[in-house]
């Protein structure tokens, strides 16, 4: 290696590292390495005459390999790496010695010690920068189109930015209409305007934009290829009716005598067995629910297919599949209310009057099952007292651990319904902490406390039993008058707790995205980067990423398809220069590489009649597992090849002097 | 009561989160959903399960020993079942009685009635009348029932354990 010509250089980074060891004593230990052709040290080696001083150098001693001693790769490694570029040398000629970090700043009490170590480690670097090789990163071209799954109000906002910014969009919805959870509410805290009316004209501007195409009653059921490339296959459901025929008209609808539980009501009233989720659905073309249509339960009745005037109706029809092309992907599946009759105490799904908060939107809308007026479900009544309890299942070990995040706002407003459903009511809100964090929230907060009959309760009910005429009673200890609280309420509303969606997944393996501890996705940074993931080319936005009120989500789902346009503008991907490499020579063939890749990057192909692995450079993330597996060592790591790293540990274990 | 944080007693503190684990009552966040559902809070409003953990997580646990307020709670575990931060109230409860008969606190003089019956006659009290469903008492000889019979108590077992535990026995 007589070729080699190395230039270290050691920093003082100030006093972080100069106040601990003495760094020109280092560089003169360095400049006696061998390969070492120049060793230098200098106050701030990543200021602009830091940085001049090694691109002279390179040029003056004809330099091949740059070690700089200062702080963690993570922090100046780019920069150091731009210094050999504009030298003319490949950047991945460079090694970092992290002495600051690793060294002063953790060896601050034992400064010979610590010189020592830098010492040592230094001569490790140099042993590892022999065997650095030049790295090149090859560029593929990225499918200008996006995959949006789920169509509630941050599916419809991401796939809305995507398409104005000139990206053909993909929408994805598993129900027969997109709008999501927004759509069942009736009014949103804090200022109270009408959900839908706020959200429907955004769902015509998804079904007219000519950029958008809506996959509605359709499931994503395979995820191939990588970012900027994804091969997904989506299930169309069948409808059982032909939505190329269809003009919407909703006779069907109308005729229909099958009836089944409304979803879209939480369970509240009945819908047709063939329906639209609600009134205002997009796209407005009925489905088929064949576990309450006549024909597929008792094979008669057939009054759609006799009153549809186009002919639309196909009891016949099967699933059919589309594949789609798409470079990037924003995953925007919402969230479930969790499952409250978990919560034994609280008797919800026992006691008729118990309810949670999302069906409480339900009775509250016009268009919902008592035309918006707020009764007890069990016989129909209004309501006189209503108790809301707030956090039921959330900030729980044993239900839910985290904040749902909008149940107090949400309680608040649902103060509202009931004052503005039935005036002379008294409503009792039992909180543990009113969390109004968001702009106009407190605001808000105080005007509902000024609500005639309206009583805030600092304490959370036990055990809720029902009496003999369907009303519930309980004891409540108020902390705050210091007296156990007998109540008898009409009503009790939960303010539930939230999950990720139930069949989140199978769909979270196909992205292979990573989840916390509550089971939504991961973001990349929780602060930075809230809205990518460790997966290249998928999105987040809203509440897949963990539980958020409307404007959050709305905010967090343009910044999603922000991220995307400008990975999709940009126009392509490059690989990681860390890239697994294959030494077709001493490859078997054995395929264990392929087994262990996490991203599908390797494949076992035939050359020259017999089997070898082959990295598909774009996939391949750098992860260095199949390295760590091949049994032949064929597969080596770019920047981490055995040779790299085994020279640096020997020189460690054999001491450096 | 007014509370001097000088009375902050770490020490005690830290012997009550050595017993009580893997509860952690400095999880608690004061809902007070235990002292909605304490059974013994019904028939004594002064005890309440959410004000033991405050003192406790506040290391005013002499304060509370010296109240002798622990030795109310009937052990129903409803606060446990309930807690929504598995800090088990009623674990506290127990770690702090455990507590107060080791630094030399003396139960109150019922309860020490109650156990020497238990090693005595096999009951917490000299079992004598029937109580109805409408809280009357009748007789067990009006009602025509048998006589009870003494329950068996192995004395030398019994005797071990008063000399292992003492406690509120001794």
């Amino acid at each position: 290696m007589s070729d080699v010509r190395i230039g270290v250089y050691v920093c003082h980074c100030g006093k972080n590292i100069g106040g601990v060891i003495n760094p020109a004593k280092v560089a003169e230990f360095a400049s006696r390495l061998p390969n070492v052709v120049v060793s230098r040290d200098y106050m701030y080696m990543c200021s602009s005459p830091g940085q001049a001083l090694i691109e002279d150098d390179i040029k003056k001693y004809n330099l091949n390999r740059v070690i700089v001693a200062a702080c963690s790769p993570r922090m100046h490694e780019p920069t150091f790496q731009a210094v050999l570029k504009r030298a003319g040398l490949n950047p991945w000629l460079l090694q970092m010695v992290n002495i600051r970090e690793h060294v002063t700043w953790v060896h601050e009490d034992t400064p010979d010690k610590a010189e020592e170590k830098a010492e040592e480690l230094i001569a490790a670097a140099v042993a590892r920068a022999a065997h650095l090789y030049e790295i090149t990163t090859e560029k593929a071209p990225v499918v200008k189109s996006a995959l949006v799954i789920g169509g509630g109000i941050a599916g419809i906002r991401a796939a809305l930015d995507l398409a104005n910014a000139g990206i053909k969009v993909y929408l994805v919805e598993k129900k027969q209409s997109i709008g999501g959870k927004m759509a069942q509410l009736d009014k949103t805290f804090p200022t109270l305007d009408c959900s839908k009316c706020i959200l429907t004209p955004l769902m015509v501007d998804v079904a007219r934009h000519p950029n958008i195409e809506i996959y509605a009653y359709s499931e994503v059921v395979d995820v191939s290829g990588s970012a900027g490339d994804f091969k997904v296959k989506v299930k169309l459901k069948p409808t059982y009716v032909d939505w190329s025929k269809c003009t919407g008209c909703g006779l069907c609808v109308e005729k229909c005598p099958g009836r089944a539980p409304s979803e879209f009501n939480e369970g509240l009233g009945f819908r047709k067995a063939i329906y639209f989720e609600f009134a205002q659905a997009v796209p407005r073309k009925p489905v088929i629910d064949p576990r309450y249509c006549l024909w597929f339960t008792k094979g008669i009745c057939r009054v759609c297919s006799k009153v549809c005037p186009v002919g639309a109706i196909d009891y016949e029809q099967k699933e059919r599949y589309v594949e789609l092309n798409v470079g990037a992907i924003v995953v925007a599946i919402g969230y479930e209310i969790y499952d409250m009759s978990k919560m034994v105490e609280y008797g919800y799904g026992k006691f008729k009057n118990v309810i949670t908060g999302l069906q409480l939107e339900r009775l509250s809308d016009a268009d919902g099952p008592t035309k918006g007026k707020i009764l007890r479900l069990s016989d129909g009544k209004e309501p006189k007292t209503v108790a809301i309890v707030l956090c039921a299942g959330s900030r729980d070990e044993k239900h839910v651990k985290y904040c749902c995040r909008f149940g107090c706002a949400a309680a608040l407003k649902h103060v509202y319904y009931i004052k503005h459903s039935v005036p002379d009511s008294k409503v009792l809100i039992f909180y543990t902490d009113v969390r109004a964090f968001g702009k106009g929230f407190e605001e808000f907060y105080q005007k509902v406390r000024s609500w005639d009959d309206v009583y805030f309760i600092r304490g959370r009910p036990a055990e809720i039993f029902e009496d003999k005429d369907g009303s519930l009673v309980f004891d409540v200890y108020d902390s705050n008058t210091g007296q156990l609280i007998n109540v008898k309420a009409d009503l009790v509303v939960l303010e539930s707790a939230v999950v990720p969606p139930k069949d989140w997944e199978p769909l979270r393996r196909l992205l292979k995205v990573s989840c916390d501890p509550g089971g939504f996705a991961l973001e990349l940074h929780p602060k930075l980067r809230p809205f990518e993931t460790t997966a290249d080319g998928i999105f987040l936005a809203g509440t897949i990423q963990g539980p958020k009120d409307i404007p959050d989500t709305v905010a967090h789902a343009a910044a999603a398809a922000a991220a995307a346009i400008g990975f999709l503008l940009k126009g392509y991907v490059e690989s990681v220069p860390y890239l697994a490499t294959v030494n077709e020579d001493l490859c078997s063939g054995c395929g264990l590489c392929a087994s262990v890749c996490p991203y599908d990057a390797i494949t076992i192909e035939e050359k020259e009649g017999r089997r070898v692995a082959k990295v598909n450079m774009i996939r391949c993330k750098g992860c260095g597992a199949c390295a760590a597996t091949c049994p032949s060592g064929a597969m080596q790591q770019n920047y981490f090849t055995d040779t790299q790293i085994l020279s640096e540990v020997s020189t460690l274990a054999g001491g450096a002097k | 009561m007014s509370l001097d944080v000088k009375l902050i007693d770490k020490k005690v503190l830290k012997d009550v989160i050595e017993l009580v684990k893997p509860h952690t009552p400095q999880y608690c966040y004061q809902c007070a959903k235990c002292t909605s559902a304490c059974s013994t809070s019904k028939v004594l409003p002064e005890y309440k399960p959410h004000l033991i953990v405050a003192l406790t997580r506040l290391g005013l646990i002499k304060e509370l020993l010296n109240s002798g307020i622990i030795w109310a709670c009937s052990e129903c575990w409803k606060c446990a079942e309930y807690c929504p931060q598995d800090v088990a109230p009623v674990e506290v409860v127990i770690a702090l009685k455990n507590l107060a008969i080791s630094m030399g606190y003396k139960p109150p003089e019922d309860l020490r009635v109650m156990a020497k019956n238990v090693v005595e006659l096999g009951y917490i009290s000299p079992p004598i009348e029937v109580l109805s469903k409408e809280f009357e008492m009748y007789s067990r000889a009006t009602l025509g029932l048998p006589q009870l019979i003494k329950p068996y108590i192995n004395v030398e077992a019994v005797n071990n354990l008063k000399k292992f535990f003492g406690g509120v026995y001794e």
